[in-house]
């Protein structure tokens, strides 16, 4: 064992009392270190899979805007812009698809909206109130069969699968039970607005299957209760477009309920409700009919294909009416306009009746099949075979948007993810910027501490250097002395993150509130450390270390061999 | 000298005096070729209705598509536009009773206050398109020459809005001489900037009067949006009153 060693060995077991003050500062900094790591990394990585495998995939190609383009909208300084649809959407898909390491793609469409259960105006107290006591909830518009290759984020509780182009909604539990509770919310305000209406508020109750439950009281309504207030074939009132204009409406039926898959949870998912793309380009004000969905005849785009403006007009002007019929002319059935003709005559056969046992529920309407890559789109999500060369192959989809001049953008998860990418961000540099805090303190307090220890060893450092000793020697003897009680404390800090977080992952944290959820990326986190946390954090203290014992270190140097003779 | 100045006088006296009773003349005229321009393609004695289908051409997007039914009285200044396709919005329709147009939502089940300028279902035809042509009403005849359009020989005529409440403050119309039918419009703002063309390269006879039944609407404004508009199923039976009430939009769509 070198001289020096066995001198530092030395030296901190005679300066116990420092030797442990120091310890325990180094030990307690590499376990918070430890454990914050491990929470953080958990979290984040928790973030990132959630959204990558329930709702983001690996790549999101967007439109652009002035604001961040996010899955959940664009964020402006002034709130929140129309989300921009895809430019030229046909091209982009195939461009996207054609990409050799991309898995499964699928578009959406993103959108903001208010649920209410389709009321039954002569039961309903608050029939008719359209924005007020309505759910919040995001719209997330797909397309049926290709998202549910890509994303399997849900588990059906009741009724199926959106079928393609069929309208309706599939709805999760969680917005089911704020539709219930924002329901007997409007019976409460009902009550205290116009006692006299009691007698119609108590049959509104007795028609809700928690009808007997006191509305005032806090219980948590069972599954059974949700399902019976509201089921699949029921329909649902959803209001879209806020900041498009007018607001607009569609009545559609429930499809589906469900819950989120486990590693769903979390990440806001309680908020979105899917919708079918058409139902939501129309509450969006979008293109909601392409090319394909109604037949069109050569002359109905003749005029669109490009012309001369002189040819246009060079012969004559004139049909004959005859021409313009598709058919012989008949008789117009002012009260058929649409000319639904027996189907319209089917649906009215098809009409409920009051006999519960003939009431039928209607068939679902299915919209003519629509090609998925076609249509207004908000966004393309992009699952890859290998998620690790998405950086590679966004640079080389926006190598390709540009060079074909198109107006679009291909992003990773976190751009997708917006808000909830960013919380987690904000959290983990409050973090850093804690333990940057935290170092400092803990270099000011090891350096007072040294420089203490040095002043008391004035007469011995003074003798090493009347012996002889060179001003390196007692450099070196510092350092010898710090590395030794680094290395020391510093396992020891080690081996008590590593317990802590073992205890914490056996118990697991559970998120209590919405906020933790989202940064948990689920109900629980369980931490675990990683091998690249526990070396980041040796190499933080070590440096912590070195960086406090160079001022102790010049303090000592400067002491000159005759000191040891004027002390005592 | 002297015979030199009073050449120049007189010059100058016929051009003063002739000269406005000329353009008075030609604008006259052109009052009453609006007049004729009008009477020609409306239905006062008889009802009106058709279909039209509505295409409209975006850059960078998919054509989109909107069947509408038209029901039209024009003595009492009535429609109705009842969408047909697409199927999401089928149903949703506009109502002119007297000076109002109403937008009916099936889904929402009320009537919406809208107006004759408001865009039919995002395309860039109006209501107004649809309607009862009204230039006498709404426009006053600036100036107009004459000029030839494809095969023919045209009237061209630069109108002035003369109520606040119409779409466009100018319009620019070429009226075919022979029959006086709109041929082309250009429509421009305020301070003198083209927003649309509108091309109309086809007609249809109903008696004494026409309908057109291809019309291309070009934005101006945002290159190379357009919207063929085609009338398929023209009629002019006689439509029963109910069809231009709330409650018939309300019974048909629900």
């Amino acid at each position: 064992m070198p001289l020096l060693l066995r001198m530092a060995l030395r030296n901190l077991a005679e300066h116990k009392g420092k030797t442990l003050i120091i310890g325990t500062i180094i030990a307690l900094g590499v376990a918070v270190l430890l454990i914050g790591n491990a929470l953080m990394d958990t979290a984040a990585l928790g973030i990132q899979r959630s959204f990558i495998d329930n709702y983001t995939g690996h790549i999101m190609i967007s439109g652009t805007s002035e604001g961040t383009v996010s899955l959940f909208g664009v964020q402006t300084v002034g709130g929140i812009d129309p989300t921009p649809t895809i430019p030229e959407f046909s091209q982009v898909y195939e461009l996207a698809a054609s990409q050799p390491e991309v898995a499964t793609l699928t578009p959406q469409l993103t959108g903001f909206g208010l649920l209410r259960r389709e009321a039954d105006e002569s039961t309903d107290p608050d029939a008719g109130q359209e924005l007020e006591n309505s759910t919040f909830t995001l719209l997330f518009g797909i397309e049926p069969e290709t998202y549910a290759q890509v994303f399997s984020n849900i588990r059906l509780i009741e009724g199926t699968y959106l079928a393609p182009g069929q309208l309706g909604v599939m709805l999760s539990i969680e917005r089911l039970k704020e539709l219930y509770d924002d329901y007997l919310g409007s019976i409460e305000e009902s009550k205290a607005l116009d006692p006299s209406s009691t007698q119609e508020v108590a049959t509104a109750e007795a028609s809700t299957p928690a009808g007997e439950l006191d509305a005032g009281e806090e219980l948590e309504p069972t599954q059974e209760e949700l399902l019976s207030f509201l089921s699949v074939g029921d329909s649902l009132r959803v209001l879209g477009g806020f900041n498009q204009g007018l607001p607009r409406i569609r009545v559609l039926p429930v499809v589906g309920i469900y819950e989120q898959a486990n590693e769903a949870q979390g990440v806001g998912s309680d908020l979105i409700t899917f919708i079918d793309a058409q139902s939501l380009r129309a509450l969006l004000n979008l293109n909601v009919s392409v090319q394909g969905s109604v037949a069109l005849r050569d002359e109905e785009t003749a005029l669109l294909e490009g012309f001369a403006e002189t040819n246009l007009f060079a012969d004559s002007l004139f049909d004959s009416a005859d021409s313009l019929f598709d058919s012989a002319p008949t008789t117009m059935d002012f009260d058929d306009p649409f000319g639904l003709g027996d189907f319209a005559d089917e649906q009215a056969a098809a009409e409920p009746t009051d006999d519960p046992a003939t009431s039928e529920p209607l068939a679902p309407v299915i919209l003519e099949t629509l090609d998925p890559s076609a249509g207004s789109w908000h966004y393309i999500l992009l699952r890859l075979e290998d998620g690790d060369r998405a950086d590679s192959v966004i640079a080389r989809l926006n190598r390709t948007f540009e060079e074909a001049n198109l107006d679009v953008v291909a992003g990773n998860w976190e751009k997708a993810a917006g808000p909830f990418a960013q919380t987690a961000d904000v959290i983990r540099t409050v973090f850093n910027i804690a333990i940057i805090v935290i170092g400092v303190v803990a270099i000011l307090i090891m350096m007072n501490t040294m420089v203490i220890s040095v002043i008391e060893r004035t007469a011995e450092i003074g003798t090493m250097r009347a012996l002889g000793a060179q001003q390196g020697t007692i450099r070196s003897l510092f350092l010898w002395e710090t590395l030794v009680i680094t290395t020391l404390f510093g396992i020891i800090g080690m081996l008590l993150g590593i317990l802590i977080t073992w205890i914490m992952n056996l118990i697991g944290i559970p998120a209590t509130n919405t906020f933790l959820q989202v940064l948990f990326a689920g109900p629980v986190l369980r931490p675990v450390i990683s091998t690249i946390s526990l070396v980041y954090s040796l190499i933080i203290v070590s440096g912590i270390g070195i960086l406090a014992h160079l001022y102790p270190v010049s303090v000592a140097v400067k002491i000159a061999p005759v000191r040891a003779m004027q002390s005592e | 000298m002297v015979h030199f100045r009073n050449l120049l006088l007189v010059f100058l006296l016929g051009f003063g005096v002739i000269f406005p009773l000329v353009s008075q003349t030609s604008t006259d005229r052109g009052q009453a070729i609006l007049t004729e321009v009008d009477r020609l393609s409306n239905f006062e004695d008889r009802d009106f209705s058709a279909v039209y289908t509505i295409v409209s051409d975006r850059p960078g997007e998919d054509q989109s598509v909107t069947q509408a039914r038209l029901f039209r009285r024009d003595r009492n200044d009535q429609f109705v536009i009842l969408i047909l396709q697409p199927q999401v919005q089928r149903g949703q329709g506009y109502l002119q009773i007297d000076d109002t147009v109403w937008f009916y939502d099936p889904e929402s089940r009320r009537f919406e206050r809208s107006s004759l300028r408001d865009d039919i279902q995002n395309s860039d035809a109006q209501n107004n398109d649809l309607n009862r042509s009204s230039y006498t009403d709404d426009y006053t005849v600036e100036s107009m020459t004459e000029g030839q359009l494809g095969a023919f020989p045209v009237y061209l005529m630069d109108l002035a809005a003369n109520r606040s409440d119409v779409s466009y403050d100018r319009v620019k119309l070429w009226v075919r001489k022979d029959i006086n039918l709109v041929l082309k419009e250009e429509n421009y703002s305020v301070n003198g900037r083209l927003l649309r063309t509108i091309l109309l390269p086809r007609y249809v006879a109903f008696g004494d009067r026409y309908l057109p039944t291809q019309v291309l609407i070009v934005d101006e404004v945002n290159t190379g949006q357009r919207t063929q508009l085609t009338v398929a199923n023209p009629s002019i039976d006689a439509i029963p009153d109910v069809v231009f009430t709330r409650q018939y939009l309300e019974r048909v769509s629900n």
